[in-house]
């Protein structure tokens, strides 16, 4: 009887639970961990790559888990990269309808909004089961400047300063990131800081190029940049990091 | 004889209006204020079948309402020009609106500006605006007068100037509104 409630994504268990969005989220636990870091001139996204196979080949996408949305916003995803798809499919038509409609690019918070609209859709209307995938979006628009979010497959969003979505130790993400995080950080700390709270998340035989996506957005003029860092900068970036940390210690 | 008239000065926008709804030959009044002013910050002009242009501009306006309790900000000025001309070219096959329309307005960070359209879905930004029988007198009198740098103290008098050259030219004549945009919201100035 234990799984009278578990079969639809619909109904309310005795407790006030919905089991099925409960296992989605559980799920995205099993994804690697993804950190989004909001700094006061730019966003840094850095995540773990779980698939890595010596045969798989790489060089056709740079980017796993990174995908950009529009000129203006980027999101990360945790979870089954499948779903994830069919939502930045809906999130890329959703921003294009927009400027269609106004000739102005989508600020970011109606992006998030309207992509969790169909998030909890699933959680009422009964598909088989829910998207299982939580977003960082990161954007910048004219009313509010740079903007982090996540959401989760529930639908419920919520604007960071800094967060991590996925992993088995994101608690250990969390408290890094409370710990270390500044308001008036800016951008190229962010990274320094992404590194820091990822390494603290997996082995750390692993923290290379392989294992890990990094990029960020930034402005430079009224240009906003957005840059996913090559294999190339990547190992660069973490030697010269780690020195630092060694330098730190001693 | 229908008049929208609207032109960019130094510190905002001037619109002008006629003040009068006929039919036939028929003046039915001439208190009619044809430009409605939209959250504060923008200026709509309307001018065609009166029916189309209420039913038009309260679509309008009560949709940019809906947009600023749903997100917390209002359309800037050249979204709401967008928008208005996505509505106007969707109904065209369907269930054309009969309206012209001059959009004027002052945003914080972009300042004054100010958008032609008319009922076929067109939609241009210009300096000066003009619609009905007056542009054939009015365009080359502000090609002539008009310069954005005026002040706008000048531009109603080039208003003057320009009601003047209509009352010269036009078979009858009747009143005017005329509104001024700036940063300090809307004012309507003594016309007639």
């Amino acid at each position: 009887m234990a799984r009278r409630y578990d079969q639809r994504t619909t109904i309310f268990s005795p407790e006030g639970r919905v089991y099925q969005v409960e296992y989605a989220m559980t799920a995205i636990r099993h994804a690697g961990a993804t950190v989004g870091i909001l700094a006061k001139d730019g966003i840094v996204l850095a995540a773990e790559k779980k698939t890595t196979a010596k045969l798989l080949d790489g060089s056709s996408t740079i980017s796993e888990k990174m995908f950009k949305i529009d000129e203006h916003v980027v999101c990360a995803v945790a979870g089954i990269t499948s779903d994830a798809n069919i939502l930045i499919n809906y999130a890329r038509l959703s921003s294009q309808r927009y400027y269609y409609t106004y000739q102005e690019p989508i600020p970011v918070e109606q992006l998030v909004s309207q992509i969790c609209d169909t998030k909890q859709g699933y959680t009422q209307y009964g598909g088989l089961r829910p998207f299982g995938v939580s977003f960082l979006y990161a954007g910048w628009d004219k009313h509010f400047g740079f903007q982090l979010y996540q959401s989760d497959p529930s639908g419920n969003f919520a604007g960071w300063k800094a967060t991590s979505i996925g992993g088995e130790n994101s608690q250990n993400a969390q408290s890094v990131l409370r710990s270390k995080y500044k308001p008036d950080i800016n951008y190229k700390e962010a990274l320094e800081l992404a590194l820091k709270v990822l390494t603290k998340t997996m082995d750390r035989s692993n923290v290379n190029s392989d294992k890990l996506e990094f990029s960020y957005f930034t402005k430079k003029g009224d240009q906003i940049v957005y840059h996913i860092l090559s294999p190339k900068e990547l190992d660069d970036f973490i030697k010269d990091a780690d020195l630092e940390n060694e330098n730190e210690d001693s | 004889m229908e008049t929208l008239l609207a032109f960019i000065v130094n510190d905002g926008v001037l619109c002008l209006a006629d003040a009068g709804i006929t039919r036939s030959i028929v003046k039915m009044k001439e208190d009619e204020d044809k430009i409605m002013v939209l959250e504060g910050n923008k200026l709509l002009l309307s001018a065609g079948e009166p029916g189309d242009r209420a039913q038009f501009c309260e679509y309008i306006a009560k949709n940019l309402k809906l947009y600023n309790l749903r997100h917390g900000y209002s359309l800037s000025t050249p979204a709401c020009a967008n928008f208005v001309r996505s509505e106007l070219a969707a109904s065209i096959r369907s269930n054309p609106y009969q309206v012209n329309l001059i959009l004027a307005g002052f945003d914080n960070d972009t300042g004054a500006s100010l958008f032609f359209l008319d009922y076929l879905g067109s939609l241009q930004k210009l300096d000066f605006a003009c619609h009905g029988y007056a542009s054939y007198f009015l365009l080359g009198l502000l090609d002539r007068h008009h310069k954005t740098t005026l002040s706008a103290a000048e531009g109603v008098d080039l208003m003057r100037k320009c009601v003047e050259e209509l009352q010269t030219r036009f078979l009858v004549n009747g009143k005017y509104v005329l509104k001024h945009i700036s940063k300090d919201g809307v004012m309507v100035i003594p016309f007639n």
